[in-house]
């Protein structure tokens, strides 16, 4: 059980990092969302949920580090306490790595839509943050192969049971290449995966990975492209394209997605995306507007249009605003 | 950035006194590379973006060593913890909240930085003018009272983010007071003016350099240089992934 211990942990923390030693940064975010949607029967529905996130963190330099993040509310209804708790790790160099123990993002593999390579975020969903799906509780172990090279071995404990779960990675800068090679173990359940990812023209990756259990469980692939070009008049196109397959396993089928992007100056961003399911025969089709009218404020708009089955489901109007402190 | 020291004062001392004889477009540029080069710097600065909302000020720390090393973490509230790396034709980018890396190739490095008027490729210039560039020696041209060389740079290879450079050195300091960058074609892209010079030692470097994208209406970027410490001990650790990821 880690609960006792994630205690321990996060009162050390605020020990070590609190503002009366004098060197802890407080920072945050507060966000509010507003939701409205409108499905084919024409029912509306409104949602809006306010979010705000304060840091503590102790600087980023020297041998010792740590951060804790409180979020309210947490992204589920849940009573637990550490929904609440998004960041809260300590980080020591050793004389030939360094350890992270605590609650703390992890990200594997290339991709912003699909990632075959997030065995991770996967494979380890009951161990998982409750808020943020990029957290874990987890002890992990980086050691440096030279300079832009090296292994990461992670255990990841489990929030209700004595199980414990291992993911090692092997990352490799090789020319113009960048190899990650990986493997997770979980309830008998072994992933290894591999990640390419380079450049010829546009950047382009490629993942891979396969859950056995005894057989062949799940086969995942997946592959990205992406590219901006710079007009001539001003301002920057991007477009990324990603598509992942699973031709073994219970959730097969081809899902597809793609984002275009047009930034006119450095405070608007215009974008227009749409991804396909072929499990749930799902698409949507959606454009979104951001603008940064001052230093740390984004607002955001967006709009989106859901089909199932190629008929329509819903239409929804997302607005937002955040502002970094 | 990095060159002998005693190569830069030699240089320097050779070009600045009175011009007794005449310097080649080369020269120049090498003396012009010499003076704005350190074997190690660590700089405090910021970077003043401009557009039509208004002013956006986003503070930095870097750290360089030799010609093509760079580290640079961004300290302003919005993008606190950002870095960015760079050592040959490696440029890293790491983002804390999500922990991270990214790999930039090819045209990835001309996006811009924090939305300003630099790129990745500008902010981490590599290697030697003279190694990506032929220069030519255009004339003289007095500049704010400054008298200035005009030498025009043609890059060697058709993957350089500025084809076509125009430079104002300042005959005195070796130090580029004004340059235009072009395409190919020579329509001009960009144009840097220094609005403020500092001595570090016996160099003249500029404190203040403002950028001015010459296809925006009403945008430009300003770089200042707070502090700048220079020939100092870093540790190759320091250019790491590991440390980028700290």
């Amino acid at each position: 059980m880690v609960t006792r211990r994630s205690w321990c942990a996060v009162a050390l923390l605020l020990l070590l990092l609190t503002p009366v030693a004098g060197v802890a940064t407080i920072s945050g975010e507060v966000e509010f969302t507003n939701l409205v949607t409108a499905a084919r029967g024409g029912t509306l529905t409104n949602a809006f949920s306010p979010t705000i996130h304060v840091s503590l963190a102790s600087p980023a330099h020297g041998d010792v580090r740590g951060e804790i993040r409180i979020q309210v509310p947490p992204t589920v209804t849940i009573t637990d306490w550490d929904g609440f708790i998004s960041r809260s790790y300590l980080r020591a160099r050793l004389p030939h790595g360094r350890l992270t123990v605590g609650k703390s993002p992890l990200s594997w593999g290339d991709g912003f839509f699909f990632n075959a390579a997030e065995i991770v975020g996967r494979r380890f969903e009951e161990y998982q943050s409750m808020a943020g799906p990029d957290s874990f509780w987890l002890a992990s172990l980086y050691l440096p192969i030279g300079a832009f090279d090296f292994v990461e071995v992670v255990a990841l404990p489990s929030l209700h049971t004595a199980d414990v779960g291992v993911a090692t990675r092997l990352y490799l800068s090789l020319g113009a290449f960048k190899v990650e090679a990986g493997y997770g173990y979980h309830q008998r359940r072994h992933t290894p995966y591999v990640s390419l990812q380079g450049h010829l023209g546009a950047t382009w990756w490629l993942s891979s990975s396969v859950d056995i259990t005894g057989g062949v469980e799940e086969l995942r692939l997946s592959a990205g492209l992406f590219h901006s070009f710079f007009l001539m008049g001003g301002g920057t196109i991007s477009v990324r394209g990603e598509a992942m397959g699973i031709p073994i396993g219970e959730k097969d089928g081809l899902s597809l997605a793609i984002e275009g992007g047009y930034a006119p100056d450095q405070s608007h961003r215009l974008s227009l995306f749409s991804t396909y399911s072929t499990e749930a025969e799902a698409l949507v089709i959606g454009t979104g507007f951001t603008i940064l009218p001052l230093e740390a404020l984004t607002l955001r708009a967006a709009l989106s249009a859901s089909f199932a089955t190629w008929s329509f489901e819903q239409v929804g109007l997302s607005l937002s605003s955040s502002w970094i402190f | 950035m990095s060159r002998n020291p005693l190569l830069t004062i030699a240089l320097v001392l050779l070009f600045s006194s009175t011009c007794l004889f005449a310097f080649t477009a080369e020269e120049i540029v090498a003396a012009v590379d010499a003076n704005t080069s350190f074997a190690t710097s660590h700089t405090i600065g910021s970077i003043i973006t401009v557009d039509r909302f208004g002013e956006k000020t986003s503070t930095f720390e870097a750290w360089s060593k030799g010609d093509n090393t760079a580290l640079i973490e961004f300290t302003s509230r919005a993008e606190r913890g950002q870095r960015v790396l760079r050592t040959g034709s490696n440029l890293y980018l790491y983002y804390p909240e999500a922990d991270q890396l990214i790999r930039l190739q090819g045209a990835a490095l001309r996006q811009s930085v924090l939305g300003s008027d630099l790129s990745y490729e500008d902010m981490t210039k590599e290697g030697s003018t003279l190694a990506s560039y032929e220069a030519t020696l255009q004339g003289e041209e007095q500049l704010g009272g400054v008298r200035c060389w005009v030498v025009k740079l043609v890059a060697k290879s058709r993957s350089s983010a500025y084809p076509i450079q125009t430079l104002w050195v300042d005959q005195q300091h070796f130090l580029v007071r004004k340059a235009i960058y072009a395409t190919a074609a020579g329509r001009a892209l960009k144009e840097l003016e220094v609005v403020e010079v500092m001595e570090v030692g016996t160099i003249t470097m500029a404190r203040e350099s403002r950028v001015v994208d010459l296809l925006k209406r009403g945008s430009s970027t300003t770089m200042r240089v707070e502090s700048i410490e220079v020939d100092l001990p870093l540790s190759d650790a320091l250019f790491s992934l590991e440390n980028l990821s700290w």
